[in-house]
């Protein structure tokens, strides 16, 4: 076993998620597999391959700095529960 | 035993882009809440990312400016944390190969020039503002900020005092807003920094526990936090409760004046950084580079020689004219308006900063025309005026932008250099005063400043002082 159950429930933490103990042993098995899967590529040799193997054509293509509004506020908001002002309410965020 | 204060600076910088990083929505600051947003900002699914040309360019200009290296091929990376100020859950940044790398800023050290290093520059996305409200418990938010273009500048932990830190980031936001990359306006958060702090014996070679402190918005409170944190570091060593001293983010508390623990730092892989999938690397072209390197301007540094050079001002004086970009093109309209150098900066340092402060103006605000203020020092410098009805018509030049010629007309505020009106004005002094003359003529020779006290008073504080002196004198001994 390449991952143990305490990390998948440290990275459940992090993701905000309540596993049950069911799902962990479940997630913990599929992780391993993938990462087994995912293990073939570190057998090989790539040390002599410089990072900045890319070039031009293979590179984001960038957008023109001219802005517009998107202007459907009502549309864009259609899901937001509270708006107060403009402004989204929600529970109070401690710091 | 001594003590080494380190720190190191991480200032954010907003880019002047008319646009967001990822997205059309405009940039305007003070829009009502939640105007600039678009389902690309919001990361609604189903939407993908196209960087903003205007954001790589600037931020290799930026590099460029920082004496930095320009990575040709850099790419984007996502940072994943949970927090309401970012909608999609994570933000797009720049983890193990970022944009630009190791650049350095010179700073004055007490008479010596110290070089602090830059360690990189990434671009990423802004996040969006959270407002608490007082009374009740709820929060609201703003996403018009999120998506708005950063570059993050990471210095290494070269500098060795509160001050040090200060001088380095008034440093950085010169040379940004001369490069033309951001307005570096701190009070509307486009320039924002976190510190941090460690503090170690002198002559150990490791670091001690780092705190990093956020939450500062000016100059002022980055000396302050710093300065509180050193203390607060010191003294826990001094009192062998060092192992309090932990890796941590600390809030300053500007009205308390303390730093407050937030929460012990995460560690990086907390972020699960990883290639962001939407963006494929962003590859920048010798051309672009070369491009921006043509487009900078003259920089604080050269800028600074040149004043020293060309205008024979004092350091002190250049400093200050030369850290704000908007006051060093002031200075240099009103010398080319015709206004002696050294006047030119006398004022602008004196009465216009002090009138600036107390209007709170910024330089970019200010209401005054380079050619009024050459045309005022002009007019006394000619005695036209006097220096004390000089900073009568500044004030107003201020309050109402009128040109000074106008002022002095409508106040009445001319100097009376003439001859034959001052002459005048003695003559009835001398008839209306034979006590002072006598004591004048019996030798008492301090009986001239009150005869010159009533010639003042006599004009109505518009007779030519150093004329009248002299007529008065002349008058008397005949």
């Amino acid at each position: 076993m390449k991952i143990k159950p305490e990390e998948v429930k440290y990275i459940a933490k992090l993701a905000k998620l309540n596993l049950s103990e069911n799902e962990i042993s479940q997630y913990t098995r599929e992780f391993d597999d993938i990462l087994e899967h995912f293990a073939v590529i570190a057998s090989y040799d790539v040390e002599k391959v410089d990072v900045n193997v890319f070039d031009e054509k293979q590179t984001s293509s960038l957008r023109e700095d001219d802005p517009t509004l998107f202007g459907d506020q009502e549309k864009l908001y259609q899901n937001t529960k509270t708006l107060k002002n403009g402004l989204i309410q929600v529970p109070k965020i401690l710091e | 035993m001594n003590w080494e204060t380190i720190i190191g600076l991480e200032v954010h910088v907003e880019l002047d882009t008319k646009t967001k990083i990822f997205c059309n929505c405009p940039t305007t600051f003070g829009s009502p809440p939640n105007r600039n947003t678009c389902p690309v900002c919001l990361g609604l699914p189903g939407t993908l990312p196209v960087l903003n040309e205007a954001v790589v360019e600037m931020a290799v200009k930026a590099g460029l400016a920082l004496n930095c290296e320009i990575q040709r091929t850099n790419k984007m990376d996502r940072k994943n944390y949970f927090y309401p100020d970012l909608p999609k859950a994570y933000q797009i940044s720049q983890y193990d190969l970022p944009i630009c790398t190791g650049g350095y800023v010179e700073i004055a050290s007490g008479e010596e020039v110290k070089r602090v290093r830059v360690h990189r520059i990434h671009i990423e996305e802004d996040a969006g503002k959270l407002l608490h409200d007082e009374e009740d418990p709820v929060s609201f938010i703003d996403y018009n900020r999120v998506g708005v273009p950063l570059i993050e500048i990471v210095s290494e932990a070269d500098m060795r005092s509160p001050e040090e830190a200060v001088a380095y980031l008034k440093a950085v936001r010169s040379i940004l807003q001369y490069a033309g990359v951001s307005d570096c306006r701190m009070e509307q958060g486009s320039l924002r920094c976190d510190g941090n702090i460690s503090v170690r014996p002198y002559g150990q070679d490791h670091f001690n526990a780092k705190v990093e402190l956020k939450n500062i918005n000016s100059f002022k409170e980055l000396q302050k936090a710093l300065e509180k944190e050193e203390k607060r570091q010191l003294e826990l060593y001094s009192f062998n409760e060092g192992e309090k001293v932990v890796q941590e983010t600390r809030r300053w508390d500007a009205a308390k004046g303390r730093t407050i623990s937030m929460r012990t730092k995460e560690d990086a892989h907390d972020y699960r950084y990883f290639p962001e999938p939407d963006l494929k690397p962003v590859y920048i072209e010798e051309e672009l580079i070369n491009k921006m390197e043509r487009q900078l301007p003259e920089l604080p540094d050269e800028k600074s020689r040149r004043f020293l050079k060309t205008y024979g001002l004092t350091p002190k004086e250049v400093e200050i004219l030369v850290g704000e970009m908007a006051l060093s093109q002031f200075y240099e309209e009103v010398v080319e308006s015709g206004a002696d150098p050294k006047a030119s900066a006398n004022w602008i340092l004196g009465d216009f900063l002090r009138s600036m402060k107390e209007m709170e103006l910024t330089a970019e605000e200010q209401p005054l025309k380079a050619e009024d203020l050459a045309k005022l020092i002009e007019l006394i410098e000619k005695g036209t005026i006097s220096g004390t009805a000089g900073r009568e018509v500044f004030d107003e030049m201020m309050e109402t932008g009128k040109p000074p010629e106008k002022i002095i007309q409508e106040k009445g505020l001319k100097q009376i250099s003439g001859q034959d009106e001052l002459q005048a004005i003695i003559e009835k002094v001398i008839a209306e005063n034979p006590a002072s003359v006598e004591d004048f003529k019996s030798g008492k020779k301090q009986a001239i400043g009150f005869l010159m006290g009533q010639v003042m008073k006599a004009s109505k504080g518009q007779a030519n002082p150093q004329v009248a002196k002299s007529m008065l004198e002349e008058t008397l001994i005949d």
